[in-house]
């Protein structure tokens, strides 16, 4: 319950600090209860304490070992929360995937020390939802608990800020909420945008540690929040997120042009799509239910996507019809794979794991390709009557020893490297999905 | 391409005879394909990652053979993918350095065409520039048991809508159009 109450506590002061601006917030704040809460950046340096941890939890070979799974440490800007005699230090690895953020985050709890790695992959349809500017505060993706082993921990899919579900054997208990909102800083097209990344409480509902909140991703960045506003959300998340009462010496923000610190990303369409497209974008259990919901959701798009050996339906791409890129299977021994980069979401019956930290896949066993042919929406064909497109017969030979098949409108068909679809299947979509496999 | 009339007969006497195909290289000399394909290359390198370092190749595909008003009409697409024996291109070429591999469908529909492993693996070897990176694994399933072993294993990928048909009428002039199909 204590965890409860100082989650509760935590929200109920973000909340309460979302209506007043720093300007309001010139004197102490005094919460209703007697607990201490503090936030402020610093950096390694100017840390007696943070500087004897790190060298504590760390020695140089585990560092290196570290940053070349993750990213350089960037000890020039460390995120700072302490609550009561909990005090909590993120560390960001700074990497070149702009939208996957990886932190170090050290637990001081009377000096007992808990150090993990918290990794943040974000859904690929929610992140490309938002074209320029991004609203980490509903946050939809997956985090991943990894130990300084680069062992995975945990992983926990949320949406809209807060966690789904959780798929680890090790730490079946875990609970994370998205509460606390950063400031972030994006470029795009020359301009530099404004937003917020977002923050996470995590539980254990076995003990009363709050053993993770925040993810401190704190580079100092540049252009402050010229440019695009943020909109509604994101503006009054500026002013308010920041306990301006407790910032020590620092100043309390009063404007965009002075911000807390930031990191600053470059966001392509095309970058994201490359990093996030090695990971199933949506997994279903129930094959009818996936084919129904790239049928249903993407009206405008090409969405490819496999079934499993154990007969569920993951989404690999969403493509437009201008053009765009997927990933191929892997094939060993006849049989095929498709190589996702880091534990899906569903525990795929018969997945097979390579590798280690950023070069860990999990190999998915597939049966079939699924492809949906939107076009037919307006074209008043059915999709699947013309020749077979030279694409499809192309992937046909590449990957002979699957399955494959297109989703039209009111069908669906087979089809391999010969130019007329056969097996054609008519009907609503929940009675022809059976034929998928 | 018409000195693929010529390449045509010579095979075809190879595999009568039960000898499997090299895979050769060709030079082309249509300027109008050739710019085409450079121009192709040119538009991947600006919009993917992958092609701007210098990986990633051409597929050209001869798709139909003297029906209607076209006389010929070829398919070219980029790709990111190693070639396999049951997918082996029938010769390749190069454009700007950069490789282009060339499926002629009248072999197909006329033989059952088998290429030799040993130049299947030059061409892979040749390729393996052009890809991502191949890395030596081993997995293993749920119980920790080593199920696959891989000196090979890489990451590919596909282009969907990305390539162009090149269509040439009966009087042989050529027209480039995007491929907008599916």
């Amino acid at each position: 319950m204590n965890r409860l109450r100082i989650s509760q506590f935590t929200i109920l002061t973000i909340a309460l600090s979302l209506f007043l601006g720093c300007e309001t917030q010139v004197g102490e704040i005094e919460p209703a209860t007697t607990h201490m809460w503090e936030r402020k950046t610093i950096s390694v340096d100017e840390s007696d304490n943070l500087n004897s941890i790190l060298s504590d939890i760390l020695d140089s070979e585990s560092v290196a070992r570290i940053e070349s799974e993750y990213g350089e440490l960037d000890q020039t800007e460390v995120a700072t929360i302490k609550f009561d005699s909990l005090e909590r230090y993120s560390l960001l690895f700074k990497n070149d995937d702009p939208f996957i953020f990886s932190n170090l985050i050290i637990q001081d709890l009377n000096g007992e020390m808990t150090a993990k790695i918290i990794r943040q992959v974000p859904d690929l349809d929610w992140i490309t939802s938002f074209r320029e500017v991004v609203q980490w505060k509903d946050f939809t993706g997956r985090l991943e608990v990894y130990d300084l082993e680069g062992n995975l921990l945990s992983a926990t899919m949320m949406i809209n800020g807060l966690s789904q579900d959780h798929y680890n054997a090790r730490i079946q208990d875990e609970v994370c909420t998205q509460t606390v909102v950063w400031q972030i800083s994006v470029e795009s097209g020359g301009n530099t945008y404004t937003t917020y990344e977002y923050g996470t409480d995590c539980f254990f509902t076995g003990d009363n540690n709050l053993w993770y909140s925040g993810s401190g991703s704190t580079t100092s960045g540049t252009g402050g929040s010229s440019g695009t506003s943020t909109g509604d959300s994101g503006d009054t998340t500026h002013d308010s997120n920041i306990d301006c009462s407790n910032m020590g010496n620092e100043e309390c923000p009063e404007s965009p042009e002075n911000p807390i610190p930031m990191r600053t990303i470059e966001l392509t369409t095309e970058e994201i799509k490359r990093i996030l497209s090695d990971k199933p974008v949506q997994e279903y259990q129930d094959k009818c239910n996936g084919a129904a919901a790239i049928w249903n959701n993407y009206p405008n798009n090409e969405v490819n996507a496999y079934i499993a050996a154990d007969g569920s339906l993951f989404v690999t791409d969403v493509l437009d019809y201008y053009g765009g890129d997927a990933q191929g299977l892997y094939v060993y021994e006849g049989n095929a794979y498709y190589a996702s980069n880091g534990r899906p979401s569903l525990n795929y019956a018969g997945m097979i794991k390579i590798g280690s930290g950023r070069n860990e896949f999990y190999l998915i066993p597939v049966v079939a390709s699924v492809h949906t042919h939107a076009p037919c929406r307006s074209d008043g064909s059915n999709g699947v009557s013309h020749s077979v497109g030279k694409k499809d017969r192309s992937r046909a030979s590449q990957y002979p020893m699957v399955n494959h098949y297109v989703i039209g409108c009111g069908a669906i068909a087979q089809y391999n490297t010969s130019s007329s679809f056969f097996n054609v299947q008519s009907g609503n979509i929940s009675s022809t999905c059976n034929s998928l496999k | 391409m018409k000195q693929y009339l010529i390449i045509i007969s010579i095979l075809l006497a190879n595999v009568v005879c039960g000898q499997k195909l090299d895979i050769k290289e060709v030079s082309l000399t249509d300027t109008f394909f050739i710019e085409s394909i450079r121009n192709l290359y040119a538009k991947m390198d600006q919009k993917y990652d992958y092609f701007s370092q210098g990986l990633g190749y051409i597929k050209v595909y001869e798709t139909r053979v003297g029906c209607d008003s076209i006389s010929r009409q070829y398919w070219a697409n980029p790709d990111l993918s190693a070639v396999k024996p049951y997918n082996a291109p029938h010769y390749y070429t190069f454009v700007s350095d950069r490789p282009v591999l060339i499926y002629i469908k009248s072999f197909n529909s006329l033989l059952n065409v088998q290429f030799s492993p040993k130049s299947l693996k030059r061409l892979n070897k040749m390729l393996s520039r052009y890809l991502l990176p191949s890395q030596k694994v081993k997995g293993r399933d749920e119980n920790g048991k080593v199920v696959i072993k891989d000196k090979n294993f890489r990451l590919e990928y596909h282009y969907r809508r990305e390539g162009f048909f090149l269509n040439y009428d009966a009087e042989n002039k050529p027209s480039i159009h995007p491929d907008r199909s599916y």
